[in-house]
């Protein structure tokens, strides 16, 4: 059998900054719809646009600023039509 | 298996913020709760792992059973769409991980309750939260839980056969759903993935190259979604799921095993097994069980029947059915309270637990997270 009896190796950091970093992104930069990662950048505890994101608390459902909801209507721009996933979405997780 | 009552740690929210637990309380109510936990026993540890493996073995061999006899009408996929679910299965294509839920009291074999095979939640609390609580008590101390790494290995396996970027996609409003998927996004970057995010309603497709796209135009070759198959198969894109070159994660072959209507299936083909409960389509000839619905979800429209009356039922948006019968079972109290063992199956194998803990017998989106030890 296998148990976790050692310490994770890169151990959350990573995804402690990618995810608060996303939260500010999305908060405040909605252009930042084409964030892209790369392996590098998630790792630096001191990066300050972090900072204010890790002294935060959200509710489980949310952020009011995303304004997210469900029967969005498909939208076409050239041949790309989107909007066709994401209908049923409630207020409530997609998760079990 | 024990359950003891703590002090929490000082600090303890930004302790489980730091990893990225921001849903620790939810409209004032403690969800991860570390004034208690729960003790367990290497051999009770060898029991949820040994149920787990097995219950995952009778599953696979109950889809191949439900494939061979095209029993989707159980499931309620629609005719177009059988042959994706076939075609998911033959090809083996990657599945991630799956939780089930087992009723335990560290005496009685371990009981399966439902399995969570399609968008399991409560990843990050098991895998990361719960270990550094630990290390902050003792730093010497154990858990059933090596879920982390043996997620970065499943992706490093997947990464041999190609190394396309992985699209992540979940409705980001929800803060659990878009943590969860952050965490499997950075496990996958970990095992050296190339990865992207976006939001389910930003998937686009592309009618000329006939591919779903991602906000750049680039094919999604591969998509983890955190968003379940059973609305995915209803939705507008679901025509061009089959003819799309996008492989999903979890593949659509997960979602025969994460409704409900699996369990009378198991309990047909494994009746005797320790581990499953008798179900039926029809109500049981028992005194006491529950009515679920089949694509229930987060504990709605769960009824308990004992001795032929309902005694508690909760709400939501699955009244309408269909249901299924699961004969009630046998849940221990804790000091007043009922554990249900998340047991995680990571790349078809057994790879920790987490609990979640509820004043009544039904385990709802509300119920608390409580971390876990190995007894010394």
């Amino acid at each position: 059998m296998t148990r976790m009896g050692k310490e994770l190796s890169l151990v959350l950091v990573g995804a402690t900054m990618l995810t608060a970093g996303y939260f500010y992104f999305r908060e405040d930069d909605h252009d930042a719809d084409s964030y892209t990662n790369d392996t590098n950048h998630y790792h630096t505890h001191a990066h300050p646009m972090f900072i204010p994101i890790m002294m935060r608390s959200y509710g489980r459902s949310g952020f009011s600023s995303q304004g997210n909801s469900s029967g969005v209507a498909s939208r076409t721009s050239g041949s790309i039509t989107r909007g066709g996933f994401g209908s049923t979405v409630s207020a409530h997780s997609s998760g079990s | 298996m024990q359950r003891l009552t703590h002090s929490p740690r000082n600090n303890w929210q930004a302790s489980v913020e730091k990893y990225g637990l921001h849903f620790h309380t939810m409209d004032g109510q403690v969800y991860w709760d570390e004034s208690v936990s729960y003790h367990f026993s290497a051999f009770e540890v060898d029991t949820l792992e040994f149920a787990t493996n097995s219950l995952h073995q009778m599953c696979l061999d109950t889809v191949q059973h439900i494939i061979d006899d095209r029993l989707f009408k159980l499931f309620l996929i629609p005719e177009h769409f059988e042959d994706h679910v076939v075609r998911s299965w033959e090809e083996d294509q990657f599945s991630l991980y799956g939780r089930f839920d087992l009723s335990y009291d560290g005496f009685n074999p371990p009981k399966l309750l439902e399995y969570n095979a399609d968008t399991p939640t409560s990843l990050l609390e098991a895998a990361v939260i719960q270990w550094f609580w630990l290390k902050d008590l003792d730093e010497r101390g154990d858990q059933f839980n090596s879920i982390h790494e043996r997620l970065i290995e499943a992706w490093k396996k997947m990464a041999l056969k190609s190394t396309n970027t992985v699209h992540f996609c979940a409705t980001e409003s929800v803060v659990e759903d878009y943590v969860t998927v952050e965490y499997l996004r950075d496990t996958a970057i970990q095992a050296g993935l190339k990865t992207n995010y976006l939001d389910i309603q930003q998937v686009g497709w592309d009618r000329a190259k006939n591919t779903f796209v991602d906000l750049q135009g680039s094919t999604i070759q591969k998509c983890f979604k955190l968003y379940p198959w059973e609305w995915m198969m209803r939705e507008e894109f679901s025509r061009n799921i089959p003819n799309g070159k996008t492989q999903w994660i979890e593949p659509a072959w997960k979602m025969l095993l994460s409704s409900k209507s699996i369990l009378p299936l198991l309990y047909e083909r494994y009746p005797d097994s320790p581990f499953i409960l008798p179900a039926s389509y029809e109500p049981l000839d028992v005194a006491n069980q529950v009515r679920k619905p089949i694509y229930g979800r987060e504990g709605a429209n769960i009824q308990v029947i004992m001795d032929g009356n309902v005694i508690s039922e909760t709400p939501g948006p699955y009244g309408q059915g269909p249901f299924i019968y699961q004969q009630l079972a046998p849940l221990k109290q804790f000091d007043g309270f009922y554990p249900v063992i998340g047991s995680w199956v990571v790349d078809g194998e057994s790879a920790g637990i987490g609990i979640r803990e509820e004043d009544s017998i039904i385990t709802k989106n509300t119920s608390r997270f409580v971390p876990h030890q190995l007894s010394n």
